[in-house]
């Protein structure tokens, strides 16, 4: 069975046996994911910290203009 | 009220995420499973050819691995800065299995990782095997604990929602544990890995043979691809997620639409195999149906009815009618707590409170919110026909195709000449995308099957999202979109490096590119 009958982009040719090593290679490829990783993190994310409390949420959902009077507040449940 | 632009960019820039995250997922689980039967087959066998599989299938894996590993941290990235009320709202529960799944990968999943490459000549034969199982098994383990994250979302058990702090609190680990949906999404989930794995190892295995390269190695690849593909992809088809339909609201109208079931079918209900569906008139045109199979598919027999779309729109509608009653008691109670009257009507319809939150989308004023606008609401409470339908279809097409391959594989192998049959190692060849294609359209009807809501019943997508700017959410999808194809580049470029070379890579002199003036080993 000819290998010219597989298509030409996967056609085996002799690749380079002794140029990096396979550790080498992965150790570079998944630094440049934590490069990138961290450079998604700084750019898009580290200072877009959202504020998020019960108020908001009510107001979100409720419409509740100012915080209830009568509400639970957790603190008060300590000793 | 939050822009439907902002929405939608949040939507997209998570299924995004998701979608990419997940072509590296599935052939870590099938790869891992497929290197400990092969180790398996090693130390049983003592023949060095099975150490070299699993050495060689075991660098594919390590590219697949690293390559993979923490790309879903993006959606992590996600939670806090676009769904931040999503958060808010359900993170008592949502974030318990995500920190256990975490726990897993990083601390078992990758330490096993180590201990595989590393320990060859380091530990016993033995010893190494138990590391092998071990990461198999860690792989398998991490990805139950992302599946109990995602079955809550599609079926909230074990948790009840709190007026007083605004959020879902846990009531039951154990229901968390084992919502049948998660069960079901986890045997369905890891079976399609295992197909992935074997899909990669028989179509690379058949480019070997094709290539009449490493012809010993390739068959004893194509032979263990082809008999746990089999069982994998069975298993696939006969335990998915069909049973995980039925259980649930949210779960039957995915059903219903992924069958463009408008009406409801008596028993024993039949299936639609085709036909085109046409949203506007609320009827499939041409439908070619099986009698009896939906039945058993949805409930496991033939004498109980399948729920349409119809049936299911006229009980939303009255669960909507009853969650602006439990809105408006929530106000009251929001105002003063000791408003008795107010806590039991609230308690009454608490369940609805979900469904009075679809009409936020469509007017400010829930309990005033004409009957228009809870029309609208209605009608936009399932996903649409269309989508659900086709993509189904596609999933069902490719899982079909890739049974007819493993099968034909099997049984050639049987047969001792699988090695000969030319169309079959050019299909398993050309079939290696098969597995992804399917994947990721399954994760589209499972997901896109869930809409309006992104926790089922409970929290709508719509009030989900955080207050971002749709700027924001524009450039950090472009450096998602960066990221990501950087790293499939990387993945397919090394792959493709790898793959070529063959187990030549293990620099043993024992194969084709090592051995002058030799066709194979």
């Amino acid at each position: 069975m000819s290998t010219n009958s597989l298509p030409l982009s996967i056609r085996p040719k002799k690749p380079p046996l002794h140029t990096w090593t396979f550790g080498l290679e992965i150790t570079i490829a998944v630094l440049v994911k934590f490069l990138l990783l961290a450079g998604l993190w700084w750019l898009f994310f580290a200072g877009q910290k959202k504020p998020m409390n019960e108020a908001i949420i009510a107001q979100q959902l409720l419409g509740e203009q100012s915080p209830p009077t009568t509400i639970y507040k957790p603190q008060e449940q300590q000793p | 009220m939050i822009s439907n632009e902002v929405v939608e960019l949040s939507r997209l820039q998570f299924a995004l995420t998701a979608l990419y995250h997940f072509l590296f997922v599935p052939l870590t689980l099938g790869l891992s499973f497929l290197l400990a039967i092969m180790e398996s087959v090693y130390v049983m066998s003592g023949r060095q050819i099975y150490k070299d599989m699993t050495r060689f299938w075991g660098k594919l894996f390590g590219i697949n691995f690293a390559m993979g590993v923490t790309t879903g941290i993006t959606m992590e990235f996600q939670f806090g800065t676009n769904w931040a009320y999503y958060s808010h709202y359900v993170g008592d529960i949502f974030g318990l299995p995500l920190a256990i799944e975490g726990m897993m990968a990083f601390f078992l999943e990758s330490t096993f990782v180590g201990l595989f490459f590393f320990g060859w000549e380091r530990m016993s034969k033995l010893q190494h095997l138990f590391t092998t199982w071990l990461l198999a098994l860690g792989t398998s383990l991490s990805a139950l604990w992302i599946l109990i994250a995602n079955g809550w979302m599609q079926h909230p058990v074990g948790a009840e929602f709190n007026y007083q702090t605004m959020r879902m609190e846990l009531t039951s680990f154990s229901e968390l544990f084992f919502n049948p949906v998660a069960q079901v999404k986890f045997v369905h989930t890891v079976a399609a890995g295992y197909v992935t794995g074997s899909m990669f190892v028989l179509g690379i295995s058949a480019y070997y043979l094709l290539s009449n390269r490493d012809v010993a190695f390739a068959r004893r690849s194509f032979r263990i691809a082809s008999g746990f593909g089999l069982a994998s992809v069975l298993s696939v088809i006969l335990l998915g997620d069909e049973s995980g339909y039925t259980v649930g609201e949210v779960q039957r109208a995915k059903l219903a639409t992924i069958e463009a079931e408008w009406e409801t079918e008596e028993a024993p209900a039949s299936f639609t195999l085709f036909g085109i569906p046409d949203e506007e008139n609320m009827t499939t045109h041409y439908a070619v149906k099986i009698p009896w199979l939906m039945g058993i598919i949805a409930t496991r027999s033939i004498n109980q009815k399948v729920d349409g779309i119809n049936t299911i729109l006229e009980r939303k509608r009255g669960r909507i009618k009853s969650g602006m009653i439990a809105y408006e008691n929530l106000q009251r109670l929001r105002q003063d707590s000791n408003n008795q009257v107010a806590k039991a009507a609230f308690e009454a319809h608490k369940s609805d409170l979900g469904h009075g939150l679809l009409l936020k989308q469509y007017t400010d004023k829930v309990i005033d919110a004409t009957p228009e606008q809870i029309e609208t609401a209605v009608r936009h409470s399932i996903p649409r026909v269309a989508p659900m339908f086709w993509t189904f279809r596609g999933m069902v097409f490719c899982g079909v195709t890739m049974l007819f391959i493993f099968a034909a594989a099997f049984y050639f192998n049987a047969k001792r000449t699988a090695h000969k049959q030319r169309w079959l190692l050019r299909l398993a060849f050309y079939g290696i995308p098969l597995p992804w294609i399917a994947s990721e359209l399954g994760w589209v009807v499972a997901e896109y099957g869930r809409q309006p809501w992104t926790i089922a019943n409970i929290l709508p997508t719509h009030l989900s999202t955080s207050t971002v700017d749709a700027g924001q959410l524009y450039l950090s999808l472009a450096g998602f979109f960066v990221f990501y194809t950087v790293l499939l580049v990387i993945e397919v470029f090394l792959m493709l490096k790898y793959v070529r070379l063959g187990p030549s890579s293990l620099h043993t002199g024992r194969y084709h590119f090592e051995l002058e003036g030799e066709s194979h080993a």
